[in-house]
């Protein structure tokens, strides 16, 4: 879901640098000095494994595509703050290098993809660790997340069209959320195979994250 | 057991290249078909107004006429390119921490 350029008007492209600068200014200030000897290497792991991630678009129904975003995976695995981090790391790449996203739209992507997308999902887990969950439980509230960190940047996507006043934002918003609602069931069940696996042969890097939680 | 892991991780990022090249899906994704059912889609610029900025667009490597290989080598290349950015951020946020732990015993000495 990475906006190209021409779609954004001024002010909304303005007002999403912003916002993103901001939240990546927060972030680095407060993962400054915090990170573990261990959680270096495992971001860049992290980050190498969402850029191939993302790049692998699977079919989905209607002649459409979609690919994993990642986001929750990251904000679960390193916390949300280091998480949002390696989002960003991604899609200036992404931009940059492989021109996936305008440059005036980068602001957005971030946006959307490295800052909504690592903390719209984190709060269910967040919430289920405060019940001691079951591990059926607590994978389930990993696929709710790993829907919303779908869903909810699709949704800002369509805010980020509507205000920008390039097209009806209530089309644009129905449209968004149907599909990438799809979308993030894959994502859904792609995360929590993900986190399953994790669970089983390193517990130690999710004890980590609920930790911080 | 370091060195292990190191080529464990290669492994398994070769194999992802691959997978992604030979399966990814061509299709547009979500928010393509949605810009072109709403009829906007012809408002994207061309990207080659900035194409001095990205060596390897739509995730081709140049010059590759295998577009399985291209794609792979542009996925190897890309996960090179976020790792190594990840970790050079990652060691930058660690050492500025070890350089304020300095500062009050540099004043107090």
């Amino acid at each position: 879901m990475h906006i190209p350029d021409g779609f954004l008007d001024p002010k909304t492209t303005l007002l999403c640098y912003g916002i993103s600068a901001g939240w990546i200014a927060i972030a680095l200030k407060r993962t400054k000095g915090r990170l573990g000897e261990k959680t270096v290497p495992l971001m860049g792991v992290m980050g190498a494994f969402i850029f191939a991630a993302q790049m692998f678009n699977f079919p989905i129904a209607g002649g459409t595509s979609g690919h994993l975003l990642g986001g929750f995976l990251a904000a679960l695995l390193l916390g949300v703050w280091e998480g949002s981090t390696v989002m960003a790391a991604v899609v200036l790449i992404q931009c940059l290098v492989f021109q996936d996203g305008g440059l005036l739209a980068l602001g957005a992507n971030l946006l959307n993809i490295a800052i909504l997308g690592a903390i719209s999902g984190l709060w269910i887990v967040k919430l289920s660790l405060l019940r001691n969950p079951s591990k059926k439980l607590f994978l389930l509230a990993c696929g709710a997340g790993a829907w919303l960190s779908v869903v909810i940047p699709a949704a800002a996507c369509a805010g980020e069209l509507g205000l920008s006043g390039i097209a009806p934002w209530k089309t644009t918003l129905v449209a968004m959320t149907g599909i990438h609602a799809l979308i993030g069931v894959v994502e859904a069940i792609i995360t929590i195979l993900i986190i399953a696996v994790i669970k089983k042969i390193r517990p130690d890097l999710l004890r980590m994250s609920s930790d911080k939680a | 057991m370091k060195r292990r892991k190191s080529v464990t991780g290669i492994l398994i990022a070769l194999a992802i290249c691959l997978l992604v090249s030979i399966f990814s899906s061509e299709l547009p994704d979500g928010l393509e078909m949605v810009m072109e059912k709403l009829g906007i889609s012809r408002h994207q610029q061309k990207a080659s107004q900035s194409a001095d900025f990205s060596p390897l667009p739509e995730y081709r490597f140049p010059r590759i006429n295998s577009p399985i290989a291209s794609t792979a080598l542009a996925a190897l290349a890309g996960m090179a390119v976020v790792f190594g950015a990840v970790v050079a951020i990652g060691m930058l946020l660690r050492k500025y921490k070890e350089r304020k732990k300095e500062r009050p015993t540099n004043r107090w000495a």
